[in-house]
């Protein structure tokens, strides 16, 4: 977050990090997962903005870039406002850089079986199968949040399948 | 950049929709809420307050502070 602040002022930049931290810090919940993330979507529109001043040479960055994106399970929101900030020609780096983010993924497939991996994102996808997660997602309240639901199903996968099958 | 940033802050905002509890709230609006004083510190014209650099980051910066303790003081 400094890193992307700085580019305006410094002050306001390690007032934001700070603010940020201090938020993380007062929640006392140490959900390293999620701030992982978070850092990782952030890290990747830092690297498109140096792209974006060619600082590192043309189109490497994009495949940097998109790298983070590939370990966050939300990675759709930070994905597609890249690929739409690249410009068309170095869109296929940015691909590239996309699908090495998700060789784990590929890896993790491979290993366990793509049905087993199938029935577990299944099951995730219709029916959340985690009982410490208290969702709108969960079956008995379907109808009442039906677009809640729908937006999360396209944004929250494939990574909440793979969190459902790694843990 | 910050409108990417903001883009992500926006689409976190589902996630504290589908837990509203303060810690899923907080957890979701880490990176809006973050990026609120940047937000300020564009938004406000330097000639409007007589302020420039360092003290119109000041500004924004506790204005969000401000803000925040208001609105949500079990935070601090």
């Amino acid at each position: 977050m400094f890193c992307l602040a700085r580019r305006w002022n410094s002050t306001v930049a390690s007032g934001c990090t700070l603010f940020a931290a201090l938020f993380l810090v007062s929640l006392g919940v140490a959900a390293y997962a999620w701030t992982g993330r978070l850092a990782c979507a952030l890290c990747s529109i830092y690297l498109l903005a140096q792209a974006e001043s060619r600082q590192c040479g043309r189109g490497r960055c994009q495949w940097r870039a998109s790298l983070p994106c590939g370990f966050w399970s939300r990675r759709n929101v930070v994905s597609i406002t890249g690929f739409l900030a690249i410009p068309r020609r170095e869109k296929l780096w940015y691909l590239f850089g996309a699908a090495a983010g998700l060789f784990p993924l590929g890896c993790l497939v491979l290993v366990i079986g793509p049905r087993r991996y199938w029935k577990t994102y299944s099951s995730f996808l219709f029916c959340n199968p985690a009982p410490a997660v208290i969702s709108v997602r969960s079956c008995g309240k379907a109808g009442s949040h039906s677009f809640l639901r729908t937006s999360d199903r396209v944004l929250d996968q494939p990574g909440g399948g793979m969190a459902s099958n790694t843990g | 950049m910050l409108l990417a940033a903001a883009l992500l802050g926006l689409g976190l905002t589902h996630q504290a929709a589908q837990r509203l509890d303060t810690t899923h709230v907080l957890f979701a609006a880490v990176v809006s809420l973050g990026l609120a004083p940047l937000s300020l510190f564009i938004l406000l014209p330097q000639s409007s307050i007589g302020l420039a650099g360092r003290g119109r980051a000041v500004y924004a910066l506790a204005a969000t502070i401000a803000v925040v303790v208001l609105a949500v003081p079990e935070v601090f």
